[in-house]
């Protein structure tokens, strides 16, 4: 393939994909969910929707599973579009007022972090002097840009992840959405705001401040996402909530690997930790929920009762993917010093309240939840199976260092205990609820799914396609421009009399004569 | 004399079909059809010359110590190209089109003289052969604007004429300023200055003076004016008005007034680089803005091409290597994404009557090929890759950051983000159902479908092949690094 | 040689054509007057090749040579007005011999018009060659009476009031001359141009005699505020008679301005006379273009375009005081622009005649939709609109940027402002023409049995104004083999 400079793409040759070390648990974790999620939402959708959805759905499962192994500036910028863009036709697949209008601000969200995420991209490219990721992430420490690089990108990265004030879109786009996408989405698609920080964000280019304050950002997310989470009334809203509060912790680990780089290398098992964990455990709530409400009886309970394995890894129980990721995450956070580390070392496990708090209300919104549409079959319960099998072994038979430390300690009791005091601190709090019904029920339902961010489809709506026709008005000038016609046509009459012309040409030759003589 | 054939031969069939009549319409379809087989064949020999080095140049003597030439030089050629190849495209569209519009042959006439006007601006040697292609340019466009000769027409007409000859008075002052100064200069990558180098200010003037005439056509605000009332045109006016040949002989007169009138150099170190850059800049945002909010589809690809003009007047105003070379590529890139929307418009509108946004629901099930063409199109330019614009898109952002201009990256990326915002609307109230039923049949007359269809599949190939040995991109940077001291990228 | 006798042949041939035509009927005189006009044509281009190749030359007629004698001089400036006289004459001729034939017969004057152009023709020619002061008057005279009867040929009462103005100008006009060439003959004691610009010294009388000569030209060329004759002689005139005057006979009295400023006229000698001649001219552009705007009646559009154009032949004179460069400049530019707005105004008034008489009136708003019916006379409209403006390729684009590189040249970009915004004002007016002929509307036309014929004449007229500037080469050698730049010792 001819080349013609590093900073040009030529043709499809010069998209470079590799399977290296941070894209195997990424590609294993993103095809597996997309395939899976597509069983189920194949199998729940009526065959003349089939079409329509699946438009969307393919393409959105190319660039997710793509984006895991892109290794270029271009491939990756191309698979988180080509998985992000179509993803608006998933969301808005009902059609509904409220899916249009969570589809709107979706849209609007997305677009924006892929301008921020491409003007990253090419500010790095040309630091780096180099398309491939791998040298653009070193090239951007060195670029003059360093710290608008990595805003950029932390600014892309939270609106994929929903980071605050940007958590209402991922309750946005799962409420409304079919639950085989809504799971895709849940699972993989936020998930390539964690690829993104270990991919491009770069070790040791920014100050310790920066990442004091970004390991704010995400600890104030992983709390606020899970208040904003208890108050809404839907459980695809709740969920969507828990995958902002969750990923507010991926976040603090992004802020981790900001550091130097002995830091950054725990900060990035931790991500991928969190990344196997709550994307498997969250699809699993998601498919599950799915399948609870559609079942009765028996089966409702049982379903309610397997539904409890990724809520309790949410939560960080141990035996639960959720202890081994909060291990490696602890371990990061461990390895800095000053007060906001140790700050958030030392708050991280009230976090797990907030998440208990979360799947409690999840659990009574599920009971509560009457079933909506009959679908055309029941949701099959293999894809869903699939999904709790992988999330109860995955992160801990996964090959790698981030989770050696969570296994060591699995049977200690210290740990156990610091696992499991949080939720029950949530039940006790949950019970105590109990005794002011009316300040709960005044509560109830007070956050609407998209929260602020709703605010916006109002801006939106005045460049939705329904814009007030702009039509010029009729000129205004035309009434001067008549008296000025008037008056000049006037003026030429009198010139042209005959009196006039004579006195004109006396006068002529009077001033020719007398500039003669001048 | 070959360099000649590229604008003699459409001038030719335009006054063949002036001659041939209204009524003669097969022998008029034949003669525009082969003339333009014909001139893209040569022209497509003369990139081959080019590129392999031999470039021709003929000249007639004209007024004074002045004459009149043209060159087949790579960079001129990619515009002619572009021009010539697309006439043929837009010609089998307008066939269908005008099918049963009356005036056809002047229709068809001027349209061939707007091309060899167009070809001439792209391959004149000097700024004065330039400039009088570009005045025969604005003249040869009128007829098409008031084509309807509606009241609508004629005030859209009598506003164009008002810009486009404004414009160019301002260029025949900058132009007849500089001759006076400088004598002949002929376009010299790198610049054509040398001998006057120290004349600073009469240089800045001349500068401003010929970006005035330039940016009435590149719609550079405030001159963009008469862009939107434009639009009453029939749509294949419409695609060549704003995608093909007017509005990129605006701009690709500031890539020669800054590349290789000027040069890089000089236009920086003479501080007027970077005004024309914040004025593209500001152009960029601020129509973006207004496209958002325009229902009618026509008025809103409108201002969408007002700020794709100036991706390609900024991106050469950074006078960066890889950003004035993205700039060039725009130049093809924007003229197959914007043709295909223009093409889309026009055939909804013929088909269904549609003309407004909001009027869209069902489209999208009544014509999907046409929408899909229209999506690809829209996609591509809100700079999604693989698609051409992201190619382009990325040149430009690359080179201004590379040059330091960190702003101009975040104004690239910003506006893609906005064509998003005002082109998936479209799509989204094509998507809805709505009043129109699928066809039964073709979804539309295959002379205005297949058209639209192949200048989106050239959207995807220009995309996909970017880079490569005889891509608009590849060109672009073979055209523009001799401006750059033979820069390799 | 015959060719010896060029400039005497330029003007006997069109005289015997004259008499001819006066005996040879009404039947025969067109055929008369285009062998008469083919003859010139012929004539005016060996005088053309003649001067090229061997300069300026005085021709004595009847060997009597100055001052006694009546001396022609044959240059290159005379020598290209005489080929555009053919030329536009030419189409006139053609034009003509079709225009006048539908025509009834019995009207009045019918049988008139061959003899009364081709003598106003044999003035033309004579007034171009013509090398002494007095025999300008004379010339002068002989063009202006020819010229009036001519505009009152169709008798109507419109004709015969613009007749009449016309016939009061040209007199008021010729009494002027008449005094001025009194003083300056009493004061130089010579007439012949040559001569006066070696003589003239700073003189009260020779300058007060000069500056009324220049008066009463102004007048004949109807330079705003004098033009007081000229929208309606040249608006009710027949159409082929309005083709002549516009691009013919207002070149006439210029010309003497042009040879008398500045070849006669010593720099200064005049004081600020040039200045003031070129802010009249300025005037007349902008006041022309905005009264054209405002008809309603085609030929009246036209008419006023004229006013405005002639504006244009006045900026040489301040231009040319600029220096040597300017001066080269300036007087080639001009002569280009009488060039190309001589063809381009016939053209454009033969169309209207055309227009009109397809139409069955002359308003502009009630031509809607003539590009449908009548395209050919909608293009030529178009093309001389487009030398109107000065865009290129025109002639009148090659004129705006000799005169505008003079203008910079000389540093004075005021100028060139000037002439850009004429361009623009010119616009205005065509396009306000051409956009009511290119609306959508369906008016029913007569096409007359000889349409087709008399429409492409002034098509080609219209079209070498466009193509002119691959003429400018041999227009700037013309120049060049002008007494005024070799007298000025510059070249373009």
């Amino acid at each position: 393939m001819d080349t013609i400079g590093s900073l040009i793409p030529t043709g499809m040759g010069a998209l470079r994909f590799a399977v290296d070390d941070i894209a195997v648990p990424f590609l294993a974790l993103f095809a597996f969910l997309w395939l899976v999620s597509g069983a189920h939402a194949w199998a729940t959708t009526p065959a003349r929707e089939r079409g329509r959805l699946f438009a969307y759905y393919v393409p959105s499962a190319i660039g997710g599973v793509g984006v895991a192994v892109a290794a270029d500036a271009i491939s990756f910028y191309l698979c988180f579009a080509l998985m992000a863009l179509p993803a608006w036709g998933l969301i808005t697949h009902t059609r509904s007022a409220e899916s249009r209008r969570a589809g709107a601000v979706y849209l609007t969200l997305t677009v924006i972090g892929e301008a921020l995420l491409l003007a990253a991209l090419v500010l790095m490219a040309t630091g780096g002097d180099s398309l491939l990721l791998s040298e653009m992430r070193a090239g951007a420490a060195a670029s003059p840009h360093a710290a608008l690089i990595v805003a950029l990108l932390l600014g892309s990265i939270s609106l994929k992840i929903g980071a605050l004030p940007f958590s209402g879109i991922l309750p946005l786009s799962y409420t409304y959405t079919p639950a085989g996408a809504a799971s895709a989405l849940a699972g993989a698609s936020v998930k390539v705001g964690a690829l993104a920080m270990i991919r491009l964000l770069p070790a040791d280019a920014v100050g310790a401040d920066w990442v004091s304050a970004v390991m704010l950002l995400g600890l104030i997310t992983a709390f606020g996402a899970a208040v904003m989470g208890v108050l809404t009334t839907t459980p695809r809203a709740v969920l969507g909530y828990s995958s902002a509060s969750q990923m507010g912790l991926v976040l603090i680990a992004g802020g981790v690997s900001l550091g130097d780089a002995g830091a950054t290398a725990l900060a990035h098992g931790a991500i991928v930790a969190f990344a196997l964990h709550h994307g498997l455990a969250k699809s699993a709530l998601v498919l599950g929920a799915d399948v609870a409400a559609h079942a009765k009886g028996r089966e409702r309970t049982v379903a309610l009762c397997a539904l409890a394995l990724p809520a309790l890894a949410l939560v960080g129980a141990p035996f639960t993917s959720g202890f081994v990721a909060k291990y490696a995450l602890k371990d990061a956070i461990h390895l800095l010093h000053g007060p906001v580390p140790e700050a958030v070392y030392a708050l991280l496990p009230l976090t797990a309240i907030g998440t208990a708090a979360l799947m409690l209300r999840l659990f009574v919104l599920i009971r509560r939840e009457t079933v909506g549409d009959p679908l055309p079959a029941r949701p099959p319960v293999a894809p869903w199976a699939l999904v709790l099998a992988a999330t109860a072994i995955a992160t801990w038979v996964w090959p790698a260092e981030w989770n050696r430390h969570a296994i060591e300690s699995v049977v200690s009791p210290d740990s156990l205990w610091t696992a499991t005091w949080p939720a029950l601190v949530a039940i006790a709090g949950w019970q105590a609820m109990r005794l002011i019904p009316a300040v709960v029920r005044r509560l109830d339902g007070v956050v609407v799914p998209g929260d602020v961010l709703v605010g916006l489809t109002a801006l939106l709506g005045r460049f939705d396609d329904h814009p007030r026709s702009t039509q010029v008005a009729a000129t205004p000038t035309s009434a001067r421009v008549e008296r000025l016609r008037t008056v000049l046509t006037a003026t030429e009459g009198r010139l042209l009399a005959w009196t006039t012309a004579s006195t004109i040409l006396v006068l002529l030759a009077v001033v020719l004569v007398t500039l003669a003589l001048s | 004399m070959i360099a000649w054939v590229p604008v003699a031969v459409p001038a030719l069939v335009g006054l063949i079909t002036l001659m041939l009549g209204e009524t003669r319409g097969r022998a008029r379809n034949a003669v525009n059809l082969l003339g333009a087989i014909g001139s893209s064949a040569v022209v497509v020999s003369l990139v081959r010359s080019a590129y392999a080095g031999d470039t021709f140049t003929s000249r007639i003597p004209m007024l004074p110590g002045l004459t009149f030439g043209v060159s087949t030089d790579l960079l001129g050629l990619l515009f002619s190209a572009v021009a010539t190849v697309l006439w043929g495209v837009t010609l089998v569209y307008a066939i269908g089109y005008m099918d049963h519009a009356r005036d056809r042959a002047r229709f068809f006439g001027f349209f061939a003289w707007c091309i060899s006007a167009a070809n001439g601006v792209a391959l004149a040697e000097d700024p004065i052969s330039l400039f009088i292609f570009y005045e025969v340019l604005s003249l040869t466009t009128y007829p098409l604007v008031v084509h309807n000769g509606t009241p609508e027409a004629l005030a859209a007409g009598r506003k164009y004429l008002f810009y486009a000859l404004g414009g160019g008075a301002a260029l025949l002052v900058g132009v007849a300023w500089l001759a006076s100064i400088a004598g002949p200069t002929p376009f010299t990558p790198g610049g054509a200055l040398g001998a006057v180098a120290g004349r600073n200010n009469e240089l800045r003037a001349i500068f401003a003076l010929m970006v005035a005439g330039f940016g009435v056509k590149a719609a550079l605000m405030p001159l963009h004016g008469w862009l939107p009332g434009a639009m009453v045109a029939p749509a294949p006016v419409s695609s060549l008005l704003h995608a093909v040949a007017v509005v990129k002989a605006g701009v690709f007169g500031i890539i020669r007034l800054v590349n290789e009138l000027y040069g890089p150099e000089l236009a920086t170190s003479l501080g007027v680089a970077t005004p024309l850059a914040l004025l593209a800049a500001a152009t960029i945002l601020i129509s973006s803005v207004i496209a958002l909010r325009q229902d009618d589809l026509k008025r809103r690809l409108a201002y969408s091409t007002i700020a794709q003009l100036s991706y390609i007047t900024l991106g050469t105003a950074l006078c960066s290597p890889l950003a004035a070379a993205g700039a060039v590529a725009h130049l093809a890139h924007h003229a197959v994404m914007k043709i295909t929307m223009f093409f889309t418009a026009g055939s909804v509108y013929e088909t269904l009557h549609v003309k407004k946004v909001s009027q869209m629901p069902g489209v999208a099930r009544r014509m999907p090929l046409t929408m899909i063409s229209f999506a690809v199109a829209a996609f591509a330019l809100a700079g999604i890759p693989p698609l051409a614009g992201f190619a382009s898109k990325w040149l430009l952002a690359a080179g201004a950051a590379e040059d330091g201009s960190v702003w101009a990256v975040l104004v690239y990326v910003t506006s893609g983000a906005l064509a998003i915002g005002y082109m998936v609307p479209v799509l989204t109230s094509a998507l809805r159902p709505g009043k129109h039923a699928p066809a039964a049949g073709p979804e539309s007359d295959p002379r205005m479908l297949w058209p639209i269809v192949a200048v989106a599949v050239l959207t995807v190939v220009f995309g996909l092949t970017a880079g490569l040995p005889g891509s608009p991109t590849h060109w672009a940077i073979t055209a523009i690094a001799p401006s750059f001291g033979g820069w390799t990228p | 040689m015959l060719l010896d006798h060029l400039p005497a042949l330029l003007v006997a041939v069109p005289l015997t054509g004259a008499a001819l035509s006066f005996v040879a009927g009404h039947r025969r005189a067109p055929h008369v007057a285009l062998v008469t006009a083919a003859a010139i044509v012929a004539l005016a281009v060996a005088l053309v090749a003649r001067v090229l190749d061997a300069g300026p030359f005085r021709y004595a007629v009847g060997g009597w040579t100055a001052p006694l004698g009546i001396d022609l001089v044959a240059d290159g400036a005379s020598a290209l007005f005489i080929v555009l006289t053919a030329i536009v004459g030419m189409g006139v001729t053609l034009y003509a011999t079709a225009y006048f034939r539908t025509d009834d017969e019995t009207a009045y004057g019918h049988g008139l018009f061959w003899t009364l152009w081709l003598f106003m023709w044999t003035s033309l020619n004579a007034l171009f060659l013509t090398g002494d002061v007095f025999n300008v008057y004379v010339c002068l005279e002989l063009v202006g009476i020819s010229a009036v009867t001519l505009v009152t040929l169709s008798g109507g009462a419109e004709a015969l009031r613009a007749g009449a103005r016309y016939l009061y100008a040209s007199m008021l006009g010729a009494m002027t001359y008449l005094l001025g060439v009194a003083l300056l003959y009493a004061s130089v004691g010579q007439l012949d141009m040559t001569i006066l610009a070696d003589t003239l010294t700073p003189d009260v009388t020779a300058a007060t005699g000069l500056a009324l000569m220049i008066a009463a030209l102004v007048l004949k060329t109807a330079l705003v505020p004098a033009h007081f004759w000229l929208p309606a002689a040249h608006g009710s005139a027949p159409s082929p008679v309005s083709a002549a005057l516009s691009s013919l006979v207002v070149k006439g009295s210029y010309f003497v301005i042009l040879r008398l400023m500045l070849y006669v006229i010593p720099v200064g000698y005049l004081g600020g006379t040039d200045v003031a001649l070129g802010v009249l001219g300025s005037v007349a552009i902008v006041w022309g273009s905005v009264q054209a705007l405002f008809q309603t009646r085609i030929k009246q559009l036209v008419a006023y375009s004229t006013v405005a154009q002639v504006g244009y032949l006045f900026l040489v004179f301040p231009l040319a005081r600029l220096g040597a460069d300017a001066f080269a400049l300036a007087v080639t530019g001009v002569l280009v622009h009488a060039v190309s707005h001589g063809l381009a105004k016939a053209g454009l008034f033969l169309a209207s005649g055309s227009l009109m008489s397809r139409f069955g009136h002359d308003r502009i708003d009630d031509m809607r939709g003539a590009a449908r019916s009548a395209p050919v006379l909608t293009l030529t409209v178009a093309l001389a609109g487009i030398t109107m403006m000065g865009l290129p390729p025109s002639g009148g684009f090659g004129a705006k940027w000799l005169l505008v590189s003079s203008a910079l040249a000389g540093g004075a970009w005021w100028w060139a402002a000037v002439l850009v915004a004429g361009g623009l004002l010119a616009a205005a007016y065509m396009f306000r023409l051409l956009a009511v002929l290119l609306a959508d509307g369906d008016a029913v036309l007569g096409t007359p049995a000889s349409a087709p014929r008399t429409e492409w004449v002034p098509l080609a007229l219209a079209a070498a104004a466009v193509v002119l500037v691959a003429a400018v080469p041999l227009i700037t050698d013309l120049a060049s083999a002008s007494n005024i730049l070799i007298r000025a010792g510059v070249t373009p």
